[in-house]
């Protein structure tokens, strides 16, 4: 028999449910940035700089609807509870990524930029449709 | 009889036409293993009035992993 060596399995799903980051209790929003903009998770917060604007956008984005981080065998995952939507808008300049961030604590921590391809909006809907929740495919995932 | 949200000119405000009236044009503009991205159109007379996007993630784009690291 031969030790194994790895990250602890609960350890991982702490690492996404532990104070000052808990996704299960963390109030998330999604802001959308411009296709020119430099966004990416070397920003540790939120950051208007670079930050779509247009008909219907407000500034800081729209409320995510909340998931539950869990295990999938030795894989801790996460994955916003519904899609994204951005409802009847126009974007000033083509977009290209979302950035989910905390929205309970001061810090508006950045937790995951997602890019999609340059993209025009008008007068139209910009829906992000999440994948299935598990340790293969989760949004947000501790492997 | 549908309406459809559109924006006539870049500065005008987003009113509502009739389906009937425009020309609707729909595709996949983009697919990766990471997520597919189909955007219907409306058009009126060679201007684009009307763009959605849908965005389908198909699964994270990254993983944090530590499968393959080693304590040194």
């Amino acid at each position: 028999m031969a030790n194994t060596q790895g990250i602890g399995y609960q350890w991982k799903l702490e690492c996404l449910t532990s104070a000052g980051g808990n996704l299960n209790s963390t109030s998330l929003k999604a802001a959308v940035y411009l296709a020119s903009a430099t966004t990416g998770p070397s920003n540790a917060s939120y950051t208007s700089t670079g930050e779509a604007s247009g008909t219907n956008y407000t500034a800081g984005g729209v409320a995510v609807t909340g998931g539950t981080a869990a295990l999938d065998g030795s894989v801790a995952h996460y994955t916003p509870g519904a899609s994204i939507t951005f409802t009847n808008v126009t974007f000033s300049s083509a977009v290209d990524a979302i950035m989910i961030y905390d929205d309970t604590h001061a810090s508006d921590r950045n937790v995951g930029v997602f890019t999609f391809g340059s993209t025009t909006i008008t007068a139209g809907n910009l829906t992000l449709t999440m994948p299935t929740d598990n340790g293969t495919t989760g949004l947000i995932r501790l492997n | 009889m549908a309406l459809i949200n559109v924006q006539l000119s870049p500065d005008s405000d987003i009113t509502q036409m009739d389906e009937s009236l425009l020309e609707k044009r729909e595709y996949t503009a983009e697919e990766t293993d990471v997520f597919r991205r189909d955007m219907t159109e409306y058009w009126l007379d060679g201007r684009l009035v009307h763009s959605s996007a849908d965005i389908k993630i198909k699964k994270a784009p990254f993983v944090i992993g530590a499968e393959h690291g080693a304590l040194k």
